[in-house]
């Protein structure tokens, strides 16, 4: 099953946090992809993040997901040059289209759009990053201290996929030995082709959910409250991680109450790196968001790192 | 208990602290409200509100199982119909179960499917749009399950020609439903992409950001149509037994008694 999983577990230092720690870090660099507008910000962050997945061991989930990010990204860079009519600094007078109004595009616009860009890529590293750090059955089993049945049925949901699959190859196997090849014809009759299939897992997989629900029964199931097989462990490098979350979401909004953080397009760009104060909450804001990778460094390099946490 | 009340707690400080939080922060931002969070806020109120009631919800292990299982063919059936995007039979699979076995199991099977097939495909910002969209799906085949019973649909095919009749013209209008969520689903998806990436939020990018992915939304709604015209009775028979089955009634002391005599 676990081969299925996008996760690879490599038994990395980030790896072995407690979920808590893990949920906290990667629900802060979420939301604040979203809140921050300034590129100074954005970059900071994706630095930090893309150092993050370098220390996970995974630069080719990176390209996974940029090339995805990327194929979003050329949508967004487009369509707010051609959509906004803010801006007032014109790079291109274009002609006037029905629905729209005048495409005229502006500097601001423009930028805006890359800016945009950014923040999607961004983000989408933020996901790579929860992708590479946690362990979808280890997310689970954090679940379902607070939403048990909901966690049970995510679990079976697992259960039930790789047998499924192997269902499917059984019944995959059977019609081509009655001469019905698969891969043959348009996408329509391909696609004909595999609706049998449905047919037979749908009965065969209610079935079984028969034996599971007996299985479960047996198991006793109900009948009082559950056990738990993973347990986790609060490490000293988990207070340490969570005490720089703390400290980078009140330095962030200390800053966003100060109005740092933020930058105007329209109609004339601001001014990017403001006053002192927001340089400042920048670098704050950086090195405790950088901890987590940097103890991943330290703990890997450093002997003295790796006795202490 | 002690978990259901856990999770009224953390609804509770979502709802109370979470949204007036976003508020000010939106606002105090940058000249506009954050209509990217606060969107993200609304749909995680709506599951974790579904997530709640099922918690609360009495259901035994043939429930979780089947509802599994229905999750779990919705998931894995994203792989066999990897090679031709969008179309796959998921949609299909949360309308029927939602349609045959109510609003609650349809939200679960259509959430689960979306999280669980993203184990394996890669969790992104579309995760949790995806739960919503299927979720809702499913809620919404619940409420057309009750509307539009399937009474004997499906199950008549040779008795009287007007028998026959109802039994099109309900297959249509369930494939009617199914392919308007195909376009539904993709709106709520664009949903996210329109509020983080996109400004100004008014109609005319609102549109523009749909017309991109129409092309997607164009073959899931077909594929979703053809599923449930061809499979859609036969499924739905299937279903409809399977939850009869399900149903098991104690019969009272004296009635047992004289079964075991006779």
């Amino acid at each position: 099953m676990r081969t299925m999983y996008f996760y690879r577990d490599k038994g990395l230092f980030l790896q072995r946090l407690h979920p808590a720690t893990t949920f906290l870090y990667t629900g802060l660099m979420m939301i604040l992809a979203v809140i921050y507008s300034n590129p100074l910000y954005l970059t900071a962050m994706l630095a930090v993040v893309i150092w993050t997945i370098i220390e996970l061991d995974g630069r080719e989930t990176l390209k996974w997901y940029s090339r995805i990010a990327g194929m979003m990204a050329v949508f967004v860079m487009i369509i707010n040059p051609l959509l906004s009519r803010e801006g007032q600094t014109i790079l291109w007078h274009g002609p006037r289209v029905p629905v729209i109004g005048v495409l005229d595009i502006s500097l601001e616009a423009a930028l805006y759009g890359l800016n945009m860009a950014l923040r999607l890529f961004l983000l989408i590293a933020v996901f790579a990053m929860y992708n590479l750090m946690m362990d979808p059955d280890r997310a689970m089993s954090s679940v379902s201290r607070i939403a048990r049945k909901s966690a049970v049925v995510l679990a079976l949901t697992v259960r039930l996929i790789p047998s499924m699959v192997s269902q499917a190859r059984n019944v995959a196997d059977i019609q081509r030995a009655r001469g019905v090849n698969l891969d043959s014809g348009g996408i329509y009759q391909r696609w004909k082709k595999r609706i049998p299939f449905l047919k037979v897992m749908l009965l065969t997989s209610l079935e079984n959910s028969w034996h599971t629900a007996e299985a479960m029964e047996a198991r006793a199931f109900g009948s009082g409250p559950p056990t738990r097989y993973v347990t986790e462990v609060w490490r000293p490098r988990d207070t340490w991680i969570t005490a720089a979350v703390l400290v980078s979401l009140l330095t962030a909004i200390t800053g966003l109450l100060a109005g740092a953080g933020s930058f105007e397009f329209y109609p004339r760009l601001g001014d990017l790196t403001g006053s002192g104060e927001e340089i400042l909450i920048l670098i704050i804001l950086t090195i405790m968001l950088a901890i987590p990778p940097a103890l991943a460094r330290g703990y890997k390099g450093w002997n003295f790192i790796e006795r202490r946490i | 208990m002690k978990s259901v009340k856990a999770l009224s707690y953390i609804t509770l400080t979502l709802a109370v602290i979470m949204i007036p939080a976003a508020l000010v922060m939106g606002i105090s931002l940058a000249d506009s409200v954050n209509w990217s969070i606060i969107s993200t806020l609304i749909m995680i109120l709506v599951m974790t509100a579904f997530y709640f009631r099922f918690e609360r919800h009495r259901v035994n292990s043939k429930d979780l199982a089947v509802i599994a299982t229905m999750a779990a063919l919705a998931a894995a059936g994203r792989i066999p119909f990897a090679a031709i995007p969008s179309l796959q039979p998921t949609t299909f699979l949360v309308i029927i179960t939602g349609y045959v076995f109510g609003v609650q199991p349809g939200f679960m099977v259509g959430a689960t499917a979306a999280l669980v097939s993203n184990f394996m495909l890669g969790q992104g910002p579309w995760t949790p749009w995806q739960m919503l969209a299927w979720g809702l799906a499913g809620v919404s085949a619940g409420i057309l399950g009750r509307v539009m019973p399937a009474n004997r649909a499906g199950t008549a095919e040779d008795e009287g020609p007007g028998e026959k009749r109802r039994t099109t013209v309900w297959r249509l209008k369930l494939s009617l439903f199914a392919m308007v969520w195909g376009f539904l689903f993709g709106w709520l998806m664009n949903i996210y992409t329109w509020t983080t990436f996109v400004y100004p939020l008014d109609w005319d990018s609102f549109w523009a950001t749909q017309v991109t992915s129409l092309p997607m939304d164009v073959i899931h709604a077909a594929g979703n149509f053809l599923f449930t015209f061809m499979l859609g009775p036969q499924f739905v028979r299937v279903l409809m037994r399977f939850r009869k089955r399900m149903i098991v009634e104690k019969l009272p002391d004296r009635i047992k008694w004289r079964l075991t005599i006779e």
